[in-house]
């Protein structure tokens, strides 16, 4: 098997809408597992997820999916299933029918279309509302069917447009261990969102867009590794802090070491947290420090958003 | 994550054929017509004129029936291709009315609402999603038009016998080809309208002011140029015209609606202009995303 029949490869793509770009020299190789895009609105997220369901097709360069491409929809159909934005539905359906429909198109017979209607609607839990009329679903419901009939037909390749929009805590948090569970499957999630706290917990990847281009992806801590210009913020709750912070600040590479108010830890900001990890173990070591905890303060998605983007962070 | 640790597969049952797939949605959108009373209510009594067609050929072929009211009447002065076109007359005008009714909320809703991407994120293309919404159409409009005008053909050839039936084969060709240019016709105009305009009462209003105002600006036109060109702006004009000829009605029918002034052949050609002004219409305005300019 070729490695790139498991990836969802972008090559060089471009898409423009007349003179309105959507994405400019895409490439990319996405492997499987839950990947978040992440940019403004209008930064081409949708476009991109356009692309790879292959609703739209480019303007310039290549897009295949798991080796396959919307040339051959039957094939390339029965890989990929779409959860759009949009709070779309046909008139008068119940939440079963919608599900059931959308099998059919999909060329699956009665028995079975039936068998995987109910199964989709258990997955999301649904069951008591399935024959109810869509019309009367609150939001988080709407969001919930319409993300079983994006999953109904046993897709490798989930994209999912904002699937967390208008969910409660509860309906959130049982959507993200179901994103999590298919991405342990095997299946590639693709996931756009504005939580960006909630796709930091979720994702494997992340995709950065901004205005139609790609401006990092990769592993989070790998993308956060690579945005030099902005040294690493670490979180260190230990014994004596001030001489820890006057050992760092020794060092070249600690750019600031800032001390709690309440003389129990430090904030240090470093441009090589290799080098600080390594520092850190010596001077625990040396001078017998009670360490509680290390972790980086800024080693999230919403942290790299905020340097490579801009913008206010939680909610973008 | 090892291969036989997975417990998720992608479905590999058994599939329908691919050709049939878009009646899914004919069905579907046929559905959801029928959820309304009162659309029930229209289609019903849109057969009744073919209800009382089937009565009169009865009537004019039962003896009996006329000597009980005391009249006499022969069939084949009253049934002929004259009775026909009439009848027609007022099906493919129900079929009309419709059309307004059906087909703007059925192709708006899907566009307003971005319903197309969830069509069209399965294997089904566009020329498939509008063959699924055009067939729903035709199969609704047929069944008031020329199916109801075939069947009373076949009535009257076998209560008429004497070999009426095949001296009037021709009018099989006519009812059929007559309506079914009709139905498309009116079908694609609407749905190209709906599409182009995406709000349901704005593409009802477009498709009366083709109907009945653009004829008014051809006879305007045609004022002020001195020609008989403009008549070609009118669908009822060109389609009159068409079904005069094919149901061969006589000279006297034709001047007397005033129907000649433009060829023939320009009003087949005036309809295959429309035919494919709507066909480019939807082409160009059913896709699957928006770009919001400016």
């Amino acid at each position: 098997m070729k490695a790139e029949n498991n990836k969802i490869v972008f090559e060089n793509v471009s898409k423009f809408y007349g003179e309105v770009l959507g994405v400019n020299r895409v490439n990319l190789a996405l492997p499987p597992g839950v990947t978040s895009l992440v940019g403004p609105n209008g930064s081409g997220k949708t476009t991109l997820m356009n692309l790879m369901t292959g609703l739209i097709k480019p303007t310039q360069g290549r897009v295949s999916v798991l080796g396959l491409t919307p040339d051959h929809p039957e094939e390339f159909f029965r890989h990929v299933g779409y959860c759009t934005q949009f709070d779309s539905f046909p008139k008068g359906v119940t939440g079963y029918q919608f599900i059931y429909q959308s099998l059919k198109l999909h060329g699956i017979s009665n028995n079975e279309a039936q068998r995987l209607t109910k199964e989709a609607i258990e997955r999301v839990n649904m069951g008591e509302a399935a024959s109810r009329r869509i019309a009367g679903y609150s939001k988080g419901m709407r969001q919930r069917i319409r993300l079983a009939q994006s999953i109904a037909h046993h897709p490798t390749v989930l994209v999912l447009d904002e699937p967390l929009n208008g969910l409660d805590p509860m309906a959130r948090a049982e959507s993200i261990t179901l994103f999590q569970a298919l991405g342990k499957d095997g299946l590639h999630v693709i996931i756009s969102s504005h939580v960006l706290h909630e796709v930091d917990k979720i994702s494997d990847q992340v995709v950065l867009m901004s205005y139609g281009y790609v401006v990092a992806e990769g592993e989070i801590h790998g993308v956060r590794s690579e945005v030099k210009e902005h040294p690493m913020q670490i979180l260190v709750r230990c014994s004596r802090p001030n001489l820890v912070a006057s050992r760092l600040f020794c060092q070249d590479h600690v750019v600031e070491a800032k001390l709690h108010v309440d003389g129990m830890g430090l904030l240090v900001r470093t441009q090589d947290a290799d080098q600080f990890y390594l520092l850190l173990n010596r001077i625990v070591l040396e001078d017998d420090i009670a360490v509680e905890t290390v972790a980086p303060a800024d080693d999230d998605v919403n942290s790299i958003y905020q340097y490579l983007i801009g913008g206010s962070g939680g909610t973008v | 994550m090892a291969v036989y640790k997975r417990s998720y597969k992608v479905y590999d049952g058994p599939l329908t054929p691919t050709g049939s797939r878009f009646l899914v949605l004919s069905r579907y959108s046929a559905a959801s017509l029928f959820e309304s009373r009162y659309f029930t209510v229209f289609t019903v009594l849109c057969l009744v004129p073919a209800l009382i067609g089937a009565a009169t050929i009865y009537f004019v072929h039962s003896a009996t029936t006329q000597l009980l009211l005391g009249m006499r009447l022969s069939s084949t002065d009253l049934i002929n291709n004259v009775w026909f076109w009439g009848f027609l007359q007022s099906q493919v005008w129900l079929a009309f009315v419709m059309t307004v009714w059906a087909v703007p909320g059925m192709m708006t809703r899907d566009l307003a609402n971005h319903a197309l991407q969830l069509y069209l994120s399965r294997p089904l293309s566009r020329p498939e999603y509008l063959l699924g919404k055009v067939s729903a159409v035709v199969l609704l409009l047929s069944a008031i038009t020329w199916i109801p005008g075939l069947l009373l053909f076949g009535l009257q050839a076998q209560l008429e016998g004497h070999g009426w039936g095949s001296e009037h084969l021709w009018l099989i060709g006519a009812i059929f080809i007559g309506c079914l240019l009709w139905v498309t016709v009116i079908a694609l105009m609407a749905m190209a309208l709906s599409v182009w305009v995406k709000w349901r009462i704005a593409a009802s209003g477009l498709m009366f002011a083709v109907f009945f105002v653009l004829p008014g600006l051809g006879e305007a036109a045609n004022a002020i140029l001195h020609t008989q060109w403009g008549r070609l702006l009118s669908v009822p004009y060109v389609m009159t015209l068409i079904w005069t000829h094919l149901f061969r009605l006589p000279d006297r029918f034709i001047h007397g609606f005033n129907y000649a002034g433009v060829p023939l052949w320009s009003a087949w050609a005036s309809v295959l202009s429309v035919c494919l002004i709507c066909i480019m219409l939807l082409n160009q305005r059913l896709r699957a995303r928006e770009v919001e300019r400016g």
